[in-house]
C-alpha cells in the first residue's frame, strides 16, 4: 500500500517539478509572463533560478519516492555504490 | 535491449584521426579569428603555432596513457588508475559536462550558420533536431558514426584545401608584408592564445573512444600525434593565407572572417564554400562530442558514479544507448536556451581542467606503476607534462573572469552529484524529507499571500485562482512526500 502511495505522490511531485521548471524557462524568456507576475528585470534571473532549483528538487524527490520502493520495501541501492 | 558484452573495437587509424581532427575543427574556427586578429595582428600566425605546441604537449600525455590504458572514458580512466576516488570523479565529471556543453555549442553554431543562409529559421529547434539526428547515428553504431565522420571530414578538408591552395596562388594579395607584429603587445599575444586555444580543443575525443579503437597500443598514439600535427598545419596555413589576402584590422568586425577572406579572392562562390565548410565542421563536432560524452558517462556508470543503466549496451548495435539518449535530452534542453557565450566558456574551462589532470595522471602513474606496459612513452619526461600543466594554468589565468565563475559553479554541481551518489541512503532520505517539509511550508505561505492580497500581481482572478490551487497542490504533495520519506527511513535496516 505504501509502495503504491509513494508511486502516486512521487509521480505527482515529478509532474509539479517539471511544471515549475517550464515556468522557470518562461519567466526567463517571456516578457509577458514577467509583466503578469510583476517581476522586475533585475530580479528575473533570481526568480528563474529559484523556480528551477525547486523544480529540479521536486523531480529528484519524486523520483526518489517513486523508484526506490517495491511493494512497500525500500530497495537498498545506494549502499551498493561503494567505489 | 541491453547487452552484457563490452564495446566493440571497430575504429581504424583513418577513422580515429578523422574523429580527432573533426572534434577540433568546429564552427569556432570560422567566427573567432576576427577578434583574435584584433588582439595579435599578424602575430596570430605565431599564436596558432604556440597553441598547437601547448596542445601537443598534453596530447603526448594522452598518447602514452591511451596506449597503456585503452579503456572507455579517456581522462576519467587515466585519473581513476592514478588517483581514484573523488579526483577521478572530478575529472570524469568535467569531461562529461564539457562534452555535453561542446555538443550544445556545436549544434547552436550549426543552427546559427544555417540561419545566415535561411534567415527566419528557429535556431534552438534546428539545434535540437541536429542533436537528435546525430544521437540516433551514434546509437546505430560506432562504425556508422566513424563512416559519417570520415565522409564529412573529406568534404571539409577538401574545401579548406581549395581555400589554402587558392589563397597561395591568387595574385589579389595585400600590399603590406606579413611582419608578425601584435598591436596590443606581448599580453595581446597571450590573451589571443587563451582566446583562440578553443580551436584545438576536441581532439582528445579519441581518448573517450579508445575502447573502440583497433590495435590500441599502436593506433592511439599515432592517431593522437597525427591529429595534433594536422591541426597545426591546417590552422597555420589558414592564417598565413588570411594575412596574405587582407590586413588584420579588416577582420575585426566580420561575422565570418574566413568567409570574408574567401570572398575577396573567390567571390560569392568562396563565401558559399566557406559557409558550407563551417556547417560541416559544426556537424563533425556534434558527432564527435556526442560519442565522447556518452563514453565518459558509460565509464562513470560502470564505476557506480552514474546510474548502472548507463552501462547497458544496445542488443544489436553494441553502443551505450542510454547515455547517448540521456545526453540527447540534456543537450536538447540546453540548446533551447541558445546561450552561446555560456557554453563557450564552460567548454573551455572543463577541457583545460581535463588537460591538467591528464598530465598529473601521467606523472603519478610513472611513479606509482613504473612497470606498467607503455607502448608509447612521452619524450623528455618530466619536463613535457610539467610544461603541459603550466601552459594550461596560464591559459586558465588569461581566460575571461566569467569563465572561472562558471568553472567553480560546475565544480560545486559535481560535488552535489558526488554527495548524492556516495551518501548513505538513510541520510539521503532524511535530507529529502527535510527539504520537502520546508518547501511545503513555503508553498503554503505563497498560497496564503496569493489568496489574501494577491501581492500586487497584474493577473485576472481566474489566473490567481490557478496559482493558489497550484501552490496548495505543491504544499500538500511536499507534505506527503515528507511523511513518506520519514516513514520509509524508519523502515530501513542498514
Amino acid at each position: 500500500m505504501i509502495g503504491l502511495i509513494s508511486k502516486i505522490i512521487g509521480g505527482s511531485q515529478c509532474g509539479a517539478g517539471i511544471a515549475m521548471s517550464i515556468l522557470a524557462y518562461l519567466v526567463y524568456s517571456q516578457q509577458g509572463i514577467k509583466d503578469a507576475l510583476a517581476i522586475a528585470q533585475n530580479e528575473t534571473s533570481l526568480i528563474a533560478f529559484l523556480l528551477l532549483f525547486f523544480g529540479v528538487f521536486m523531480i529528484v524527490s519524486g523520483l526518489s519516492l517513486a523508484l526506490n520502493n517495491k511493494n512497500g520495501k525500500t530497495v537498498e541501492r545506494w549502499r551498493m555504490l561503494k567505489v | 535491449m541491453a547487452h552484457a558484452k563490452g564495446l566493440k573495437r571497430e575504429l581504424g587509424l583513418l577513422q580515429t584521426i578523422m574523429m580527432g581532427v573533426g572534434g577540433a575543427l568546429c564552427a569556432g574556427v570560422f567566427v573567432t579569428l576576427g577578434y583574435a586578429a584584433s588582439l595579435a595582428g599578424t602575430a596570430l600566425i605565431i599564436v596558432m603555432a604556440l597553441c598547437g605546441v601547448i596542445n601537443f604537449l598534453t596530447m603526448l600525455s594522452y598518447a602514452e596513457l591511451g596506449a597503456a590504458i585503452p579503456s572507455a572514458g579517456g581522462e576519467y580512466t587515466f585519473a581513476k588508475a592514478s588517483f581514484g576516488g573523488f579526483l577521478s570523479f572530478t575529472t570524469g565529471w568535467f569531461e562529461w559536462i564539457s562534452n555535453i556543453f561542446y555538443t550544445t555549442f556545436s549544434a547552436l553554431g550549426f543552427a546559427y550558420l544555417i540561419s545566415y543562409v535561411l534567415p527566419g529559421i528557429n535556431v534552438p529547434i534546428v539545434a535540437m533536431l541536429i542533436i537528435a539526428v546525430f544521437s540516433i547515428i551514434n546509437v546505430r553504431g560506432v562504425k556508422e558514426m566513424g563512416l559519417a565522420q570520415t565522409i564529412l571530414m573529406i568534404i571539409l578538408l577538401s574545401i579548406l584545401a581549395i581555400f589554402v591552395v587558392g589563397g597561395f596562388l591568387t595574385s589579389q594579395t595585400t600590399s603590406t608584408p606579413i611582419d608578425f607584429t601584435a598591436p596590443t603587445g606581448f599580453f595581446g599575444v597571450i590573451r589571443a592564445t587563451a582566446f583562440i586555444f578553443v580551436v584545438y580543443l576536441g581532439g582528445e575525443a579519441i581518448a573517450g573512444a579508445q575502447e573502440e579503437i583497433k590495435n590500441p597500443g599502436k593506433t592511439i598514439p599515432r592517431a593522437i600525434i597525427i591529429t595534433s600535427l594536422i591541426l597545426i598545419a591546417i590552422y597555420m596555413a589558414i592564417t598565413v593565407v588570411i594575412f596574405r589576402i587582407v590586413p588584420p584590422e579588416s577582420l575585426a568586425n566580420q561575422t565570418s572572417p574566413l568567409a570574408y577572406v574567401a570572398g575577396q579572392f573567390m567571390g560569392p562562390i568562396g563565401i558559399g564554400m566557406i559557409t558550407l565548410a563551417g556547417i560541416i565542421a559544426s556537424l563533425t563536432s556534434v558527432n564527435t562530442s556526442i560519442m565522447a560524452h556518452s563514453r565518459v558517462a558509460y565509464a562513470l556508470g560502470r564505476d557506480g558514479y552514474f546510474p548502472k543503466q548507463f552501462t547497458s549496451l544496445h542488443k544489436r548495435c553494441f553502443t551505450p544507448f542510454i547515455p547517448i539518449l540521456a545526453g540527447m535530452l540534456l543537450t536538447g534542453a540546453f540548446a533551447a536556451t541558445a546561450q552561446m557565450n555560456f557554453f563557450t566558456y564552460a567548454t573551455d574551462f572543463g577541457f583545460i581542467i581535463g588537460f591538467i589532470f591528464v598530465n598529473l595522471s601521467l606523472i603519478r602513474l610513472r611513479k606509482t606503476r613504473p612497470s606498467l606496459f607503455r607502448p608509447f612513452k612521452v619524450p623528455f619526461y618530466p619536463i613535457t607534462p610539467i610544461l603541459g600543466i603550466l601552459a594550461s594554468l596560464l591559459l586558465i589565468f588569461f581566460l575571461e573572469p566569467g569563465t572561472l565563475l562558471i568553472g567553480l559553479s560546475l565544480f560545486v554541481l559535481g560535488l552535489v552529484v558526488y554527495y548524492i551518489r556516495m551518501v548513505g541512503y538513510r541520510r539521503m532520505s532524511l535530507a529529502i524529507a527535510g527539504m520537502n517539509i520546508g518547501t511545503s511550508i513555503i508553498a503554503a505561505f505563497i498560497a496564503y499571500l496569493l489568496a489574501d492580497t494577491g501581492v500586487g500581481l497584474a493577473i485576472s482572478p481566474s489566473t490567481r485562482l490557478i496559482l493558489v490551487v497550484g501552490a496548495v497542490f505543491v504544499s500538500i504533495i511536499c507534505l506527503f512526500s515528507f511523511i513518506l520519506n520519514f516513514i520509509k527511513n524508519g523502515d530501513v535496516h542498514v
